[in-house]
C-alpha cells in the first residue's frame, strides 16, 4: 500500500475552499432562480450549464492528465519485458478514431444523433474482437513462459516446490 | 434527442477536447516518442529465430486497416456532399470491404495463434 499525500486523509484546505466556492455558486444560482420565480426553461438551461460544465471539466481533466503524463505513448504498445507495438491495438485505434470522429461530426451537423448502421457496428466489433483474441494469445504465451522459466529455475536450483516450503 | 437544445460552446469545446487525443497520438508517432518498431514483426522468442523479419499477414492487416479507414472516410464525405440537407445516418460499410477486413484480421489472428502454439511446442 502506498502512502500518498491524500490517501485516506481529509481533503486539504485549498481543496475545501474550492468545494465551498462551488457549493456557494450552486446555492446562489438556485436561490436566484427561486427568488425570480424561474420557469422550466430557465431551470433546464441552468441545469444543462451546470452538468455540461462538470462533464466538460471531467473530460478536460482526463485529457490533460493523458497529455501531460505521456500516458498516450503506450496506447499501441504491448506491455511486457520488451514493449512492442501491437498491430491489433493500432487497427482498433484507427477504426475507433474514424467512426467516433465521423459520428460526432455528423451529429453536430445534423443537430441530432445520427444512426449507426449494423455494418459499422460489425466493423468496430471485428476490430475489438481481433484485439481481444490477440491479447488472449499473447497473455497465454506469457503465462506459459513464466511457468516454464519458474520450473527451469526450480530444477536448476534443485529446490523443493513452493508448496513444500510454505509452512 | 434534440441536440439543438445544447449550447454550441459545449459541443465545440467537447470536439476540441476530443481532438487533442488523436493529435497528440499522431504527434507522438511522428516524433518517435511512441515507438512503432515491431508493428510488422512477431515478438522475439526461441521459436522465432529472425525477429526482424516482416510477417506478411501483419503487412496485409496494416494495409487493409488503412484502406478500410480511408475508403470509409471517402464514402462518408462523398455522401455528405450530396446529402440534402444532411445525413441522418453514418454510411453503410460495403460488404466487400468488411469481408476483406475480416479475412485479413482472421489471417493475422491465425498466424499469431500458430506462432504461439509453436512457441509452446518448442518450450516443452
Amino acid at each position: 500500500m502506498s502512502n500518498g499525500p491524500n490517501n485516506g486523509s481529509a481533503p486539504s484546505i485549498p481543496n475545501l475552499i474550492v468545494i465551498m466556492i462551488i457549493l456557494a455558486v450552486i446555492c446562489g444560482i438556485a436561490g436566484y432562480a427561486l427568488h425570480r420565480g424561474a420557469r422550466p426553461d430557465d431551470i433546464a438551461l441552468i441545469g444543462f450549464t451546470a452538468f455540461g460544465s462538470v462533464i466538460l471539466l471531467f473530460a478536460a481533466a482526463v485529457v490533460w492528465q493523458l497529455v501531460r503524463e505521456d500516458a498516450l505513448t503506450g496506447i499501441v504498445l504491448e506491455p511486457g519485458e520488451n514493449p512492442k507495438a501491437s498491430l491489433s491495438r493500432f487497427q482498433m485505434l484507427v477504426f475507433t478514431f474514424v467512426v467516433a470522429g465521423l459520428f460526432l461530426m455528423l451529429s453536430i451537423e445534423a443537430g441530432d444523433f445520427v444512426d449507426i448502421p449494423a455494418s459499422v457496428l460489425g466493423l468496430i466489433g471485428l476490430s475489438g474482437g481481433t484485439f481481444v483474441v490477440s491479447k488472449g494469445v499473447t497473455t497465454s504465451v506469457e503465462v506459459q513462459k513464466i511457468k516454464t522459466d519458474t520450473e527451469l529455475a526450480r530444477i536448476k536450483a534443485n529446490q523443493p516446490s513452493d508448496d513444500d516450503t510454505v509452512q | 434527442m434534440d441536440l439543438e437544445f445544447l449550447s454550441p460552446w459545449f459541443l465545440y469545446s467537447y470536439v476540441v477536447l476530443l481532438a487533442i487525443v488523436p493529435v497528440r497520438v499522431i504527434y507522438d508517432m511522428l516524433t518517435g516518442r511512441m515507438p512503432l518498431s515491431g508493428l510488422f514483426t512477431a515478438a522475439p522468442s526461441p521459436a522465432n529465430p529472425n525477429p526482424d523479419a516482416i510477417d506478411p499477414e501483419r503487412l496485409a492487416l496494416f494495409g487493409a486497416t488503412l484502406a478500410g479507414a480511408g475508403y470509409y472516410l471517402v464514402i462518408t464525405f462523398d455522401q455528405m456532399a450530396q446529402a440534402d440537407p444532411h445525413l441522418e445516418s453514418l454510411p453503410e460499410m460495403p460488404q466487400e470491404m468488411l469481408l476483406a477486413l475480416g479475412l485479413s484480421q482472421s489471417t493475422y489472428v491465425t498466424g499469431k495463434f500458430f506462432r504461439a502454439f509453436n512457441k509452446r511446442s518448442s518450450s516443452e
